[in-house]
């Protein structure tokens, strides 16, 4: 492991990465600090220009709202929203792309089939459908985000899953009468860990634009404010105040960005890693 | 020295004659004109559809029986004179003689009889009530339609406007079901313009009627209905000359003044007279703490309600005491129990009322609905919950897509406070009794009394009010009415508010009829570009 | 993506298809019904989960207040059935392909999708066309230079086209090229009303779609020009070609006739599977753009609980989606058939 993290923080755009991502949960952690009364405080004039007025250092809002304290703020609710889905999504991708590649077969066939099936419905239409059915909260927004993601995992598992299944240490753990569980769990699934983590780092990445995109059209979660919700908000008023969309706009864009790096830089250490073995 | 004196006083009235012509235009023909659809339709039916869209599209196909200018004085339109008995149960209407239908048959009063006894009369939901007293329609020859009533109906003469009281095609609707009639998608009126063209996705064209009963109107050529969806893209359009119209409020309204200020536009809030629509923060009345008139009323007291009229409606309209619009001056009145924004008080009334912040802090939990229609419900929401919070109301805010809330409110009643509107229409007895009259609460049927309220002296009030005919009789009901809901408060009343239209300056006589924008446009002329 | 099969075997790669192969590709065939068929129950269930039907809709657009019209709506939708029986009406209507009408536009599906898919087409066929070439140049020129500035500069360019939703990047554009610079028009599909000569038209459309094809295609010229520069970058790493660069030549020809080969296998499959997220893209960009596509009315549609028609554009979206990838496969099965069998 450590000589993955030595390869990383040579690469110079995965330390680009990693240094805003430290940015980005540095303002996650002092959200709370720095404005212990939430970001839904009406602290001023509405639609005040970043500079404008001393209190709001990053202006205010159609509501007179501190666009700041939402930075802040939002930036837990992105975070979450990102890792939480992501994680979901990892559980129930691992899970399917495993058992699949591993039994082969019937079952292999079926679970294909199925992931098929979720994969063909346009994953952002599919993720409007559900987060309209089942009213707009966090936890709907993140289950919605989890559905859409993992086929693209356990696809991706699947061919790891296959490829590992017919080496000799499977063979040999077999010999010696190791329950499939056990195999799966300690032999086959370390051994993909690469593939997962450089998709989990994309993963989160795609999972905070797709929480912009439903907030933008309005599919957020009304009681808390994330980038994508200011985003939203801010739409309605572009010509009084482009700043309201720019400023976490380019909030979201960064994180990204770092998210995205970071995968790279993953990927290049990792599987010069594996090229060695 | 005379004709030096004579040459410059005919020069001066020259100068003079070129002068008021200038000011005074006359109408020029020809030219089209661009008004911005903010959602396309699902149909051109306004008899059975209040939305915007389909009213402001119909209102040029279809004619009404009458016009009401901007101080709601009744003009000639389909009916040339009417006649109401003296005991306000009879209305004779005299029609015009000569009036096609785009598809060249003759316009007779057969029509206004299935227009009202089935057309708009029982489905428009607006003045579906109104209309319900109507017995029958006679017909005594082709050009006379005469209204039998139970009652009289004082409000039934308001509530005529093309886009609501629609005269529809009897050959064409009766015997047919009025919702699936293909004509609702192709629309065959008597009015001004006839339907041309429907692009799915982008725009309706309609085009002069040549058959039109006004002579030498419309002046248009032609009328285009561009779907724009997005607020910032109408106003663009609108700004940059795109479009001519952009109306009802549906450019951002933190930039329409800047728009207004421009030399080529112009803002105007005339022409929404049968709007009249007051956003309220309503209650759940079946609800064990805020069934109470005092909680309530305590609420009342942490509401800023000009700031919400500052910086939600963008300063278009005035503070509301009652759900009862000002501009409806004949019933219209202030002196009405009213609840200074005092937020010490709020917490005053509440500790009286036996609801102490408790351990945490916090008094009592409330959910807060709002009505998905643009934006400015889900901020009222918002702010009211950040005003509640400070006085010790946890207070979460749930949004909902319009079938799930039409569901919430009036079927399934899981609710406890809702940010809501009531369009008034051009008379209280059209618009606002449908709301707090004990009779209509019917659960399951949308926007009936959505409160449940029940004050039989509020029936009484409205119920003498709709029936009566003397202006000076019918103001005095209403006030009291407005009293008492002033004192009860099911509602929290916010905001009376002024849509407003944003039109370039080319276009003229836009907005000199009480409906606006929603009437027929015969007399709107464009300057060439 | 290419499915299990368990036979080693090798065939040169551009013959015709091999006995393996074709059985390959009959099976993928044979599948794919299945597969619509679990996505059209898929639909039908998460769709059904809603509080609240279309008949609340229309009752409140109609602000009517009468009870028995809502239910005699419900009975006329046939929404008052068991969902067993819905279920298996819908599978069967599917299956004559008769989509229905939708409630709350009073017209049929099919006539409501026929009118707004072609403009959904035209943007992200152009979209992604634009992503392919430019793509394709840029991952050329990064690669020829790598480790340059050049080369820099297009990987953070590409990575920033990557990262930049949508929807923001189309109010961006909106922002300077409307806004600002009054070049364009900020949205819509068409200006010209009444007789023009097809010449003009086509012009105005054209210059309606820049925009909203630049704002949905961007994401994606980002993912080419990776691809293309790490395919191309493959290529020069092989000895000849660096003893060739060594010695002062340019094989240009030769680097790009081995970059085909090597690129276009995946740049064809990536195309197979971004029609589904191509879709997504339309929604947000058809949403800032006014754009009178298919994306658009699906949103509206959900919004107005109009399952008929939600479930006529998902379908449809899907069909579009499998169609896409099975002639992907076949492409793909034809250019490389070992990759099949693996």
């Amino acid at each position: 492991m450590p000589v993955v993290l030595r390869r990383l923080i040579r690469n110079p755009m995965a330390l680009v990465g990693l240094a805003i991502l430290f940015l980005v949960v540095a303002m996650a952690v002092s959200g709370p600090l720095l404005y212990p009364q939430g970001p839904w405080n009406m602290i001023g004039k509405p639609f005040a220009w970043p500079g404008e007025m001393p209190a709001a250092p990053l202006g205010t809002d159609a509501l007179g709202r501190d666009i700041l304290a939402g930075i802040l703020h939002g930036s837990r609710v992105s975070l979450l929203i990102g890792l939480a889905a992501t994680a979901a999504a990892l559980v129930i991708g691992v899970t399917i792309g495993a058992v699949s590649g591993y039994f082969g077969g019937l079952i292999d066939d079926a679970l294909m089939r199925f992931t098929d099936a979720v994969q063909t419905i346009p994953p952002f239409l599919l993720a409007i459908v559900i987060v309209v059915i089942v009213e707009p909260t966090v936890t709907t927004i993140i289950l919605a985000i989890a559905v859409i993601s993992w086929p693209g995992l356990a696809r991706l598992v699947r061919a790891e899953v296959l490829r590992l299944r017919e080496s000799e240490f499977v063979a040999s753990c077999k010999l010696i009468g190791m329950g499939d569980a056990r195999i799966i769990l300690t032999q086959v699934l370390p051994n993909c860990m690469a593939p997962i983590i450089v998709s989990a780092s994309i993963m989160v990445a795609s999972a905070i634009l797709t929480e912009a995109g439903l907030s933008f059209l309005g599919l957020g979660d009304p009681n808390v404010i994330s980038w994508g919700t200011m985003v939203g908000m801010g739409r309605s008023d572009l010509r009084t105040g482009w700043y309201l969309v720019v400023i976490p706009g380019s909030a979201i864009m960064l994180a990204v960005l770092a998210l995205n790096l970071l995968g790279d830089g993953l990927n290049d250490a990792l599987n010069t890693r594996l090229h060695r073995t | 020295m005379l004709s030096r004196i004579l040459s410059t006083a005919v020069a001066a009235m020259l100068a003079g004659a070129v002068a008021l012509s200038a000011h005074a235009q006359a109408p020029v023909a020809g030219g089209a004109l661009t008004i911005a659809l903010p959602t396309e339709p699902t149909h051109l039916n306004s008899a059975i559809d209040t939305t915007q869209q389909v009213k402001v599209v119909a209102g040029k196909i279809f004619s009404g029986l009458v016009k009401y200018d901007l101080n709601m004085n009744m003009q000639p339109d389909l009916a040339t004179s009417w006649n109401v008995a003296p005991d306000g149960r009879t209305i004779t209407f005299n029609l015009r003689r000569g009036v096609k239908w785009h598809d060249g048959r003759d316009f007779t009063s057969a029509d206004v009889a299935y227009s009202i006894m089935k057309g708009f009369g029982p489905n428009n939901g607006l003045v579906r009530s109104t209309f319900s007293n109507v017995e029958a329609v006679l017909t005594p020859d082709p050009h006379t339609a005469v209204l039998v009533m139970r009652q009289p109906a004082a409000a039934l003469l308001n509530a005529l406007p093309v886009a609501t009281a629609t005269i529809l095609p009897a050959h064409i609707y009766d015997n047919t079901d009025i919702r699936t009639n293909p004509a609702n998608l192709k629309p065959i009126g008597t009015g001004p313009f006839r339907f041309v063209e429907w692009r799915r996705g982008s725009a309706i064209v309609v085009e002069k009627n040549p058959n039109y009963y006004e002579p030498g109107k419309p002046y248009l050529d032609r009328i285009v209905f561009r779907v724009i969806p997005d607020t910032q893209s109408r106003g663009a359009a609108v700004e940059s000359g795109e479009v001519d119209i952009v109306f009802h409020s549906t450019a951002a309204a933190a930039d329409a003044r800047r728009l207004g200020r421009l030399p080529n536009l112009q803002l105007t809030t005339d022409g929404y007279y049968f709007d009249s629509t007051v956003a309220f923060m309503e209650f759940n009345m079946a609800h064990p703490i805020l069934g109470k008139a005092e909680v309530r009323r305590a609420l009342a007291h942490a509401i800023d309600r000009k700031f919400i009229l500052d910086n939600i409606w963008m300063g278009f309209g005035k503070v509301a005491t009652s759900p009862i619009h000002y501009g409806l001056k004949q019933a219209y009145t202030d002196d009405v129990p009213q609840y200074p924004f005092d937020m010490r008080r709020a917490e005053q009334l509440l500790d009286e009322a036996d609801y102490k912040r408790g351990a945490d802090g916090t008094r009592f939990k409330m959910t807060i609905d709002f009505v998905p229609f643009g934006d400015q419900y889900a901020k009222t929401a918002q702010y009211v919950r950040q005003q509640l919070n400070q006085i010790g109301v946890q207070a979460d805010v749930r949004t909902s897509d319009f079938a799930t809330w039409v569901r919430r409110i009036w079927t399934q009643r899981d609710w406890m406070v809702n940010m809501s509107a009531i369009t008034n229409a051009s008379d209280p007895s059209i618009g606002v009794q449908r709301a707090y009259w004990s009779k209509n609460i019917v659960v399951g049927t949308p926007f009936t009394n959505s409160t449940h309220f029940r004050n039989a002296d509020l029936d009484r009030y409205f119920e003498q009010a709709s029936m009566v005919n003397d202006p000076a009789v019918r103001r005095r009901h209403f006030v009291g009415a407005q009293r008492i809901l002033a004192t009860e408060l099911p509602v929290i009343p916010l905001v009376a508010i002024n849509q407003f239209t944003i039109v370039n300056r080319r276009v003229h006589n836009h907005s000199n009829l009480a409906d606006g924008v929603y009437s027929g446009y015969a007399d709107v002329w464009v300057t060439a570009r | 993506m290419p499915t299990s099969g368990s036979r080693r075997a090798e065939t040169a790669p551009g013959t015709t298809l091999s006995a393996p192969a074709l059985r390959y590709m009959l099976r993928r065939l044979a599948q794919a019904p299945l597969v619509l068929l679990i996505v059209v129950i898929l639909q039908f269930f998460i769709l059904h989960l809603a509080p609240g039907d279309v008949a609340d809709v229309i009752a409140g657009e109609a602000q009517s207040a009468d009870p028995q019209f809502v239910k005699k709506l419900r009975a006329d939708l046939g929404l008052d059935q068991p969902m067993v029986m819905q279920l298996g009406l819908h599978i069967w209507r599917m299956l004559r392909l008769d989509l229905g009408n939708a409630h709350s536009l009073g017209a049929p599906v099919m006539e409501l999708i026929a009118d707004r898919l072609p403009a959904t087409l035209l943007l992200m066929v152009c979209a992604i066309t634009l992503a392919f070439f430019a793509g394709a140049a840029l991952g050329m020129l990064a690669a020829l230079r790598a480790g340059s500035l050049l080369d820099m500069v297009i990987s953070v360019l590409a990575l920033l086209f990557y990262a930049t939703p949508a929807f923001l990047l189309g109010i961006g554009l909106i922002l300077i090229f409307t806004v600002q610079l009054n070049w364009l028009p900020m949205s819509g599909m068409s200006a010209v009303y009444g007789d023009a000569s097809w010449w003009t038209h086509s012009l105005d459309v054209a210059r309606h779609l820049v925009m909203p094809m630049v704002a949905l295609g961007l994401f994606y010229v980002a993912i080419y020009t990776r691809l293309m520069r790490s395919a191309v970058l493959e290529v020069i790493h092989q000895d000849y070609i660096r003893t060739a660069r060594a010695k002062g030549l340019l094989p240009l020809r030769i680097i790009w006739v081995h970059t085909a080969r090597n690129a276009v296998l995946p740049m064809v499959t990536m195309l197979g599977l971004q029609v589904g997220s191509l879709l997504g893209g339309a929604i947000l960009v058809e949403t800032v753009f006014g754009w009178p596509g298919i994306g658009r009315l699906a949103f509206e549609a959900v919004f107005r609980r109009d399952v008929p028609l939600v479930m006529g554009i998902l379908f449809f979206s899907s069909l579009l989606v499998l169609a896409v990838s099975l002639l992907i496969d076949l492409i793909y099965t034809r250019l490389d058939p070992r990759i099949v069998l693996r």
